[in-house]
């Protein structure tokens, strides 16, 4: 069982996640999605998953950065506990939606924040 | 000792549920159990909206990082919703709801749908004792405050 930090943490990311544009789409196309027959149930779940894995996974970068202020790469690893591959790949992904953006420098590498 | 503070804890534990009933079919139905004298734990914390399908995924998810032991969503039975699919829509959210909350690690049997109708008041009493019995089992959410 997780921390009582932990959860509120991960539940804020979980709130991130349900007010972006992604999983709401989501949430409304769904059973679209699953009438179309284009996807089998298995692979609809799988869809499914796997978005809300990676809009956790984003929305909990989206709320550090939101009360840390501008992060990096290697800060947003140390805070969250994800891959630096997998937070990079997060950040292009939510820098070409314009859910976050490149403030400045530190040091030796590029610090994010949310415009 | 232990064990008697461990029995005690387990005592003392009365779990806060919060309940999103659909104004039409189960807030009618608790209140036909309220208006029966059925009893019923009163943990359940009642809130009245108009559909089931009106209850957004951020509600749930706000009412645990409160600190909510529980949660239950009641809505209308298929078929029978005042605006036609709002109940089938809260099933559909109530499972990414149920994905989220396993992922992130908290219990998915904190939160619950189930349908009511506005006759259903003995089911109504039923669904919270069991509900109830569920969340103590369950333990205090760790994310409830002391």
């Amino acid at each position: 069982m997780k921390m009582g930090e932990e959860l509120r943490s991960l539940l804020k990311a979980a709130r991130e996640a349900f007010s972006g544009e992604r999983v709401r789409w989501l949430l409304g196309r769904s059973r679209h999605i699953a009438e179309v027959g284009k996807l089998s149930p298995g692979e609809v779940r799988d869809l499914i998953t796997n978005i809300l894995r990676e809009e956790l996974e984003r929305g909990r970068i989206i709320s550090e950065l939101r009360e840390e202020g501008p992060l990096t790469v290697p800060e947003l690893a140390e805070r969250t506990g994800l891959p630096k591959r997998r937070i990079m790949w997060h950040l292009i992904c939510m820098m070409k939606e314009g859910r976050v953006s490149v403030w400045g420098k530190k040091g030796d590498y590029y610090a994010f924040s949310v415009p | 000792m232990g064990e008697e503070a461990g029995r005690g804890g387990e005592e003392a534990f009365e779990p806060l549920i919060v309940a999103f009933c659909c104004n039409w079919c189960s807030y009618a139905g608790a209140d036909l159990a309220g208006t029966s004298r059925i009893e019923y734990p009163t943990n359940v914390r009642i809130i009245r909206v108009m559909c089931s399908g009106r209850v957004d995924p951020i509600f749930i998810l706000e009412a645990f990082r409160r600190g909510a032991d529980g949660v239950l969503l009641t809505g209308c039975h298929p078929g029978d919703c005042h605006y036609i699919d709002g109940n089938l829509k809260a099933e559909m959210r109530a499972r990414y709801i149920k994905m989220c909350l396993e992922e992130i690690g908290l219990e998915p049997e904190r939160f619950r749908l189930e349908w009511i109708s506005a006759s259903e008041g003995v089911r109504f009493a039923q669904l919270i004792k069991e509900f109830t019995d569920t969340v103590k089992k369950l333990g205090p959410s760790p994310l409830r405050r002391r």
